[in-house]
Parts: C-alpha cells; sequence; structure tokens
C-alpha cells in the first residue's frame, strides 16, 4: 500500500521554485480545476456527485476524502482512499451539535476551514476521533497513518451544509498553496451537490404528478389484440395533450383515445380528467356517444354563457364486441377527431366515416354512433393528429402515408401496425428533435378463442 | 437441467412464422414450467429464431410486415419469459438498457434486459431509438451503475457515440453489445465505451470489471470523426447524388433490377452511406466490408445483377469520396 510517492496536483518538486515550474505549476492547478468542474456539474443526481467530488479529490489533492451530508434523519459520512479508489464507503451518524468546540459541528456553524496537524497522543487521535465516525471509516484512515486533516466547510447559496474533509500522510502535509486549491475546489463541491440536491427535489415532485399524467397500463384483454404507441413532444416527462384508455370486460370493450388543446403539463392535467370523467361516466352508461356527451358537458362544468369553456379536446370512444371467431362488432363515436381506419387482411384501408363536434365548443352538442364490423384478421387504426401532421422534408406525413403503410401492415396484428405507424412517424419527423406535436397511436383487432 | 430442443426451436419458429402470439406464448411457458433456464430461452430459443426472421426479410422470403409481426410475437415472448424472472433481491448492481436514437430493433435490448435481471441485476429498459437529451434526463434520476447500450443498425453507431458522451459525461460507465459494434470490442472501445460484451452470458464478467466512476469521454479527434461530421451534414444531398446516379448507371448496364423497388433503393443507398459513416466514426474498415455483404445478400435476393453493389461503389467513391479522403480509402479497402 502506497509503495509509490504519489505527486498531488500542482506541487512543485522540493527545492524547484523556478520561474518555468511556476508556471507550470500553476497551468497544471488551472487544468485540475476546469476538468474536476466538468466532472462535477456532469450529473444532477447527487448521490452520483457526491462519489464524483470524492473522485476528484482523491489523489489528486489528498490520499483520503470524506463528505458528511445531511439526510433526513442525521447524516451520513462517505469516504474512499487513494489505493481503493472505486470503493466507497458509507456510514450513517446522528447530526453534530453546532456550535461544537471541536469537529465537525466547529466547521458547520463557522463556515471555515481548518487544518489540524494529527498527534499520536494515544490509540486514536483526538482530531480522528472528532471527526471520523468509528468503524470503517476511521479504520480506513488510520490505516494509512494520517499526518493532517483539512476540513473544509460546504458552502453554496449561504449555507453550509456538510464538510469536505481531507487527509494527507506523514511528510506529505498541506502547505499553504494545497489548503488554497482544496479550498477551491471544495467551493465548486459545494455548489454542484447543492444543485443537485435542488434539482432531486423538483425532479421527485415532478416526477410523482407525472407519474399519474402518463398512459395507463393496458388491460389484459385476451379476446382484443391491442398495440398502442405515445410519444409526447415534452420528452422527458412523457406527458403530453394525446390520451388513451382500454377498459370493460372481455367480450364488451370500451376503447378512448383522444387529444388535448395544448401541450405539455397543462395539456396533461386536463387528460387525466378526460380519462376520469369518461370511466366514471361508463359505470352508468357504456354508450360510445353517452360518454362523449358526458365528456363535454364536464368541460362546461362551471362555465357560464358569459364565459364559454376554455379548453377543448377532440376524441374518439368505441366500445368492441367480441366474438370467439375472431371477429368484431364496433360502435364509435367521435368528438371532432380525425377519423380511424379500417385495415382489411386484403389490404384494403377504409376511412369510418364517423364525425362530431369537438368537445367544448358546444354545452348541448350531441354525438352520434357509426357501427363497424370487422371480419378476423382485420384492425381498426385509431391515431391523432400527430400522425398526419408531422414534418419532414416532404412536407405533413399526410392521411396518404399512413393508408399506404397500413395497408403493407395488413394482417400482421395491432402491435406490428403501431409500432410501424410510431416509427415512421418519428423517421419521417426527423432524428435529434423531440417531436413538434405529441403522437398516440392504438390499433385493435380480434383474437379467436 | 433442461435445455431448449430442436423441436422447441421448430415450434417457436413456427409461431413466429404463422405469427401466432398465443402460441409463442404457451410454447414459453411451457418450457418455463418444464424448468427451462430462462436465460436458455433468451438466448438459444427466442434470439436465435429472430435471427432468422431477419434473415427471412433479407432473403425477400418475408415482407417487412411479416418481419414486424413476428418481432411482435417474440416480443411478447420476452415479456412472457420476463414476467417469470424475480426482481433479485440483493441486485448486483443496476443497469439502464437503452437503444441508441435510430435504433427500432428493441427486442435485443429488451432481451438483454431480461437477462441481465436473470443475471442478478435490477434493470431499467428504455425501449426503441431513445435519444441522448432523453437519456441524460433518466440519468439524473435513476443514477444507475451503467448503461448498456444495444446496436443492431450501424446507421445508430454514431447515435450509440451520443448515448455513450451523455452517460459518461455524468460519470457513469458503459456496455456496448450487439451486432452493429462486430465481433470484437474494438469498435465499441474507439467510441469511447467502458466496456463490449459480445453476449448477455458474458455481460456479467464484463459489468463486474467495470470501475464505478468514469471520466468524460474526450472528443473524438481523428479525421475519420471530422469526415463523419460532414457526411452527417451534407446526408440528404449526397443520398439523391448517389441514387440518381447509381440507378442511371444500372440502367446503362441494363440492370434495371430495381426499378419499381424505390422503397428498396432509397434502403440501399442509406445503409451504404450509413455504414460509412460508421466506418469513419469508428476507424474500421469492417463496419463498411460488413455492410457491403449485407447489400450483396439483400440485393441478390431481390433479383438484382451481380453488378449493382460494384456500381454503387463506384457512385460512393465519385460523390461521397471526392471530398472525402478517409472515406475514399474506406470504400476501396471494403472493395477489395
Amino acid at each position: 500500500m502506497f509503495e509509490q510517492p504519489v505527486r498531488y496536483v500542482a506541487q512543485p518538486p522540493l527545492g524547484q521554485l523556478d520561474d518555468s515550474t511556476l508556471l507550470a505549476t500553476a497551468r497544471e492547478r488551472a487544468a485540475y480545476l476546469a476538468d474536476a468542474s466538468k466532472q462535477l456539474a456532469g450529473s444532477l443526481n447527487p448521490d452520483r456527485t457526491l462519489r464524483r467530488a470524492l473522485h476528484v479529490t482523491v489523489p489528486a489533492v489528498a490520499d483520503w476524502a470524506q463528505i458528511l451530508l445531511p439526510t433526513r434523519t442525521g447524516v451520513r459520512y462517505t469516504a474512499v482512499r487513494a489505493d481503493e479508489p472505486d470503493r466507497f464507503v458509507s456510514e450513517e451518524g446522528v447530526r453534530p451539535p453546532l456550535g461544537d468546540i471541536s469537529g465537525h459541528g466547529r466547521i458547520l456553524t463557522t463556515g471555515r476551514h481548518e487544518l489540524m496537524h494529527v498527534l499520536a497522543d494515544g490509540h486514536v487521535p483526538e482530531i480522528v476521533a472528532a471527526t471520523v465516525p468509528e468503524g470503517q471509516l476511521r479504520d480506513g484512515l488510520l490505516g494509512l497513518r494520517p499526518a493532517d486533516l483539512l476540513v473544509l466547510p460546504l458552502t453554496a447559496r449561504g449555507t453550509t451544509f456538510g464538510t469536505l474533509t481531507l487527509a494527507r500522510r506523514a511528510g506529505r502535509g498541506f502547505e499553504s498553496e494545497d489548503v488554497a486549491v482544496a479550498v477551491e475546489i471544495t467551493g465548486r463541491i459545494a455548489i454542484a451537490l447543492d444543485t443537485a440536491r435542488v434539482y432531486a427535489e423538483q425532479a421527485h415532485v415532478a416526477e410523482v404528478l407525472a407519474a399519474s399524467l402518463r398512459a395507463p397500463e393496458l388491460p389484459d384483454t385476451p379476446d382484443l389484440a391491442i398495440g398502442a404507441r405515445m410519444r409526447a413532444a415534452m420528452h422527458a416527462a412523457e406527458i403530453g395533450g394525446d390520451f388513451f384508455d382500454v377498459f370493460g370486460e372481455p367480450g364488451d370493450w370500451s376503447v378512448l383515445l383522444g387529444d388535448v388543446a395544448g401541450k405539455g403539463a397543462e395539456a396533461a392535467i386536463l387528460t387525466g380528467q378526460a380519462r376520469h370523467t369518461v370511466r366514471g361516466a361508463a359505470y352508468y352508461d357504456r354508450r360510445p356517444a353517452e360518454l362523449l356527451r358526458v365528456l363535454n358537458a364536464a368541460l362546461f362544468a362551471g362555465a357560464d354563457r358569459a364565459q364559454p369553456a376554455s379548453r377543448f379536446l377532440t376524441a374518439l370512444s368505441a366500445r368492441v364486441t367480441t366474438s370467439p371467431d375472431g371477429s368484431l362488432s364496433v360502435r364509435i363515436a367521435s368528438a371532432g377527431h380525425p377519423r380511424p381506419l379500417v385495415i382489411r387482411t386484403s389490404g384494403v384501408v377504409e376511412e369510418v366515416p364517423v364525425k362530431g363536434l369537438l368537445c367544448g365548443a358546444l354545452r348541448t352538442a350531441r354525438y352520434t354512433e357509426v357501427e363497424q364490423e370487422l371480419a378476423p384478421g382485420d384492425m381498426m387504426l385509431l391515431f391523432t393528429d400527430g400522425v398526419p401532421d408531422a414534418i419532414g422534408s416532404g412536407g405533413r406525413f399526410g392521411l396518404g402515408r399512413l393508408s399506404q403503410l397500413a395497408a403493407g401492415y395488413a394482417g400482421s396484428g395491432p402491435h406490428a401496425l403501431a409500432e410501424a405507424v410510431d416509427i415512421a412517424v418519428a423517421e419521417y419527423s426527423g432524428a435529434g428533435l423531440a417531436p413538434t406535436d405529441d403522437v398516440a397511436v392504438l390499433a385493435f383487432g380480434g383474437v379467436r378463442q | 437441467m433442461t435445455y431448449v430442443s430442436d423441436e422447441a426451436r421448430e415450434n417457436f419458429i413456427k409461431a413466429l412464422d404463422a405469427a401466432d402470439r398465443r402460441l409463442a406464448v404457451e410454447l414459453v411457458s411451457e418450457l418455463l414450467d418444464d424448468g427451462v433456464d430462462p436465460l436458455d430461452l433468451l438466448l438459444d430459443l427466442i434470439a436465435p429464431a429472430q435471427q432468422v426472421v431477419g434473415e427471412r426479410w433479407q432473403s425477400g422470403e418475408y415482407s417487412v410486415a411479416q418481419e414486424h409481426a413476428a418481432t411482435a410475437v417474440s416480443e411478447a415472448a420476452v415479456g412472457t419469459v420476463g414476467a417469470w424472472i424475480p426482481e433479485p433481491e440483493h441486485p448486483l448492481g443496476y443497469a439502464v438498457v437503452a437503444c441508441a436514437e435510430r435504433e427500432w430493433h428493441a427486442l435485443a435490448a429488451r432481451i438483454v434486459t431480461e437477462s441481465l435481471r436473470h443475471l442478478g441485476w435490477r434493470t431499467t429498459y428504455l425501449g426503441a431509438s431513445t435519444p441522448a437529451h432523453h437519456l441524460a434526463g433518466y440519468l439524473h434520476r435513476l443514477d444507475p451503475d451503467v448503461v448498456a447500450v444495444s446496436c443492431s443498425m450501424p446507421a445508430a453507431l454514431p447515435a450509440a457515440r451520443r448515448i455513450i458522451e451523455a452517460a459518461s459525461e455524468a460519470g457513469i460507465p458503459t456496455l456496448a453489445g450487439g451486432r452493429a459494434f462486430g465481433t470484437g470490442p474494438s469498435r465499441a472501445l474507439a467510441l469511447g465505451a467502458s466496456g463490449w460484451a459480445a453476449s448477455p452470458r458474458d455481460a456479467a464478467g464484463v459489468l463486474a470489471e467495470l470501475r464505478p466512476i468514469v471520466e468524460p469521454v474526450p472528443a473524438l479527434a481523428h479525421a475519420g470523426a471530422d469526415e463523419q461530421a460532414e457526411l452527417l451534414l451534407r446526408n440528404r444531398e449526397l443520398a439523391a447524388r448517389v441514387l440518381k446516379e447509381w440507378l442511371a448507371a444500372l440502367e446503362g448496364i441494363g440492370a434495371d433490377c430495381l426499378a419499381g423497388l424505390d422503397a428498396e433503393a432509397d434502403y440501399a443507398v442509406d445503409h451504404a452511406l450509413h455504414a460509412l459513416a460508421a466506418a469513419l466514426l469508428t476507424d474500421d474498415v469492417t463496419v463498411l466490408v460488413e455492410g457491403r455483404e449485407w447489400l450483396t445478400t439483400l440485393l441478390a435476393a431481390r433479383g438484382c445483377h451481380a453488378d449493382a453493389v460494384p456500381r454503387l461503389w463506384t457512385v460512393l467513391s465519385r460523390v461521397a469520396g471526392s471530398q472525402l479522403p478517409v472515406a475514399s480509402k474506406l470504400l476501396d479497402q471494403a472493395a477489395a
């Protein structure tokens, strides 16, 4: 262990203090800080950033480093040693009382770093006992016979929230230049840790909300094969203004697919309300036109003559009756939504002639149903306007391209069809860019029992 | 110990051939009940069958739609095996499995995901075609120990490099795998991956060797990388010119085999350019050699003149190679 003499960053060779050596040292120090900063900024995950903070300090500026950070219930110490740079050891502890005369409480209170020389005063030096918890961490430190301990405050945005403790072995203590480098890197570590903490808190809230707005898991429908794909313009959160839902029971399924005006979180909230409204209404009456009537009326709840519904959505509502031979009987109603397609096994593609007023336009809107029979192997394809309206080098994707594509997938099954449409639209819009509009595709067909 | 029998293999391929989801799922369920190891099912039953599907498409036996239908059935079978594998109680680590952008062949990545889980890793599968900025968002949130990137088409190798950049910037090591990375680690390492595995079976050993924290990969500075950027920038224009001149050259030798096969012709040119770009980026001529072989099989199966691919090469050298010296050299080497 430690047989090779390690040279720390920006430590001039002993006795060489000529100009060129000093210049080289300054350059090396600047390069180290630049590289470390880049690494520290690369992740917004608190745990990853913590480990990287230790990674950039050991062995560059110390033989051992420990970071103390608050947790919900106390503190956590995490340390690494130069001879085992991949082994991060953690230990939980109690929060050091602020205003302590020694140890971390002191640094957390004053926000000032302190350099301490480890005296061989007994079995465990007092300084070590005050700063490093008993067990693996302390044993790890004592094993390298530390000469100096430098405890630095992690201060960012006006708060000292933790500490960084650095140790060096005998004969290799911290010179004042070394302390300056340590202070500099500690400042950057503190900012990175604090940024990651803030991001994680915000991301957690966003994630919990997004999870409730995301497309639902499709139920198990043994008699109905369903392929569904959704791509949100607001990519990372996977939420958007398109929605679909499938519910019911074997033999009799309800399928809903729709598109709320707008994008992102605001639109997603309305999609959640729409799905819940329809599910609630279906409890009493599952006729497709009736579900759209209730959905429309719900958008006017709270609105009055002077202030009409401020939100609009289009939707398709279908009720699918399955037969053991794999044929389907579909009753479908539309609220201003692009017409679905039926893809016959022969490759013939038909538009389903269903129409109706979009929801939110007229309080008293009425919806009509169209009946459509699907033979075994036939499929129905529901999609939002993000599909035909996708923009690529040849202009809009368009219904022509969609019909042609769908015809090629006749008989291949709803999963393959939905996937093919999703891929075609994404490829058409071009790689590297998030889609400009939300895209939802849902295809279904009967299953022979 | 029960192994996957030839009979099971045949039956599974029959299920794919008939696009019979239920038959495939039943077959896999029965084998699981009989005590066949889930890893064997994934790697010795489903993966090879899927390879047959790919070959059948390449040879013209399957249409694109049939290939997709068969793949959807394989997906369902992988899902069944996946549902069988329990979450590891004391995971060896946490892996996020991603397909590079424009990589739509997601089945391999799903197989990797379930295999790693069976080998004791906690896994998250991100689906087909994951853009790097999307991945970065996941990494902040999930902080995996490794990002496994799957790549089956050379067209996706440049995007795989982006995944590697995104992960390493976050300090996370990457494991590369899939057909497009070839049969050795050189391409993966050229792109900056931390490790490469020939199959999920080998992945466990490679994963155990990875460093927990990696440093951001340096920018690719070789001349080929510069030319790849140029190729990317001018892709549309080059593709159009190559296609036009190639079709003219074919007509000149009386081989209008691609008449009426617009999609195939487009596809062939696209594939050749992507293979060239990937060869430039990885500084590896074998990517281009494989691309050329692949195209030769594809076009031969569609009744094309034996000179179709050599003519395409001549056009490529003239159009793309004239201003790009490294590309020109690679094209010559791949034709030799």
